[in-house]
């Protein structure tokens, strides 16, 4: 059965043509959560929330996107809430949760490890708005037209604000890797942060 | 920072898989090759992106997935029984419900009130002056004809003729345009009358029948004046 079929279902009320769609994007959906959130429950919990509005608000779906997207941007708004409400009641998002050791080669699973753990601690420092365009573009391979649609502006500025995420990333990479803020002389970091 | 290399960095993300056009892409590859800085810059950003797709997020595993839609159907099953609001119901906020009911009774009021009622009185009251006009003449007509059977008529009585004289002198004028002329008189007057709109002369001949129809029966014997009588009734 082909998606635009299962969504006119969904739409008269057919729950089993929507879990069709879940099982179809759920992935995905997860995925763009975590990278947003950066917790795997509250990820699972955002993924839920997204389809349960989708399937709440799916009569609203007209076709003039792809499924696929719309699912997207319901997702950054539920995950957009939850960073408000994070804020409000101070919840914390624990980071080391997301570390996973291969256990068939240690060696090189502790070197993955150590990757993986400066990625996530660089990524955690990005704005939420970068971390939400890097994911669209490599893992979603969305077009910067796209991602404008998602996230609301242009698809210049969704294009501007994506290399702003790479180089705000290398640069936190840098700082993971050495320890540079630790290690500099303090006139430098001084002035560093004044140029700011 | 030269110029140059602050439009080329700002492309370098998108350099050489991006969305770059063939334009930008032989502007940045052409740079690079006489840039160090920027190649330098171009690395480490590739270095960060294949960083980033070596990367993958872990997939959770089928005993995830298979909790995450137990989870889901019952949540959506939850959904799916909680009644959708009916389509023609008015969805207004609670606070707007009590306005909208004082309208309602304002708009009944208004047309079930005294102001209709005047209003359908004087949308009835039309059709009857309408009626009137050609009594009027009739009565006229008749009142002629008697006075030129009876050329002579007794002295009226000083008090019912009084009223009466009055009467024609203060209300000499109002002759429709409509009304047929049987005397020069009569004609000069309703050429002096053409000017005045149809409404007013309506208006003028429904006090015409009050007054004019009383004279004729002041004037007249009581024989005559039954025999008058018994001519507008059968004429009406």
């Amino acid at each position: 059965m082909t998606e635009p079929h299962l969504v006119a279902r969904a739409q008269e009320g057919d729950l089993p043509a929507f879990e069709e769609l879940v099982r179809k994007y759920q992935r995905e959906i997860y995925n763009l959560a975590f990278r947003l959130v950066q917790d795997p429950e509250e990820a699972k919990d955002m993924a839920q929330q997204t389809f349960m509005q989708a399937y709440i608000h799916i009569r609203e779906f007209r076709g003039q996107s792809q499924f696929r997207t719309w699912l997207f941007r319901i997702a950054i708004n539920q995950c957009y809430n939850f960073f408000k409400s994070k804020k409000k009641f101070g919840e914390p998002v624990d980071s080391q949760e997301l570390v996973i050791v291969d256990e068939d080669n240690p060696q090189e699973g502790l070197m993955a490890q150590e990757d993986r753990s400066r990625l996530y601690a660089a990524l955690e420092r990005l704005p939420v708005k970068q971390r939400a365009v890097l994911t669209l573009k490599i893992e979603q391979g969305l077009s910067y037209k796209e991602i404008s649609e998602e996230l609301g502006g242009t698809a210049g500025a969704a294009r501007v604000n994506f290399c702003q995420a790479v180089k705000t990333l290398k640069k936190y990479l840098k700082t993971e890797e050495g320890h540079e803020v630790a290690m500099r002389s303090y006139p430098t970091e001084t002035a560093r942060l004044s140029r700011r | 920072m030269k110029w140059r290399c602050a439009l080329i960095q700002r492309r370098l993300p998108d350099y050489p898989d991006g969305d770059l056009n063939p334009f930008w892409k032989r502007q940045v590859a052409s740079h690079l090759e006489v840039c160090p800085d920027c190649r330098q810059e171009a690395e480490e950003l590739a270095e960060v992106m294949s960083l980033y797709q070596a990367e993958p997020l872990p997939d959770p595993g089928p005993a995830f997935w298979q909790d995450f839609q137990q989870e889901l159907h019952l949540k959506l099953a939850q959904v799916n029984q909680t009644p959708a609001p009916s389509p023609w119901r008015l969805r207004l906020p609670h606070y707007l419900l009590g306005a909208t009911a004082l309208a309602g009774i304002l708009a009944l009021a208004v047309y079930l009130g005294p102001y209709s009622h005047t209003f359908q009185t004087q949308q009835m009251a039309k059709p009857q002056e309408a009626c009137k006009v050609p009594e009027i003449a009739l009565g006229r007509e008749l009142k002629r004809a008697n006075m030129a059977t009876a050329p002579a008529p007794a002295p009226p009585a000083p008090a019912a003729a009084k009223p009466a004289a009055m009467a024609r002198t203060a209300k000499p004028e109002p002759a429709p345009a409509e009304e047929p002329q049987f005397s020069l008189a009569a004609g000069k007057a309703a050429g002096q009358q053409k000017v005045a709109s149809s409404q007013e002369g309506a208006l003028s001949e429904e006090d015409d029948l009050d007054w004019d129809v009383d004279s004729v029966v002041a004037d007249l014997s009581r024989e005559e004046q039954q025999c008058v009588k018994s001519q507008l009734e059968s004429r009406r």
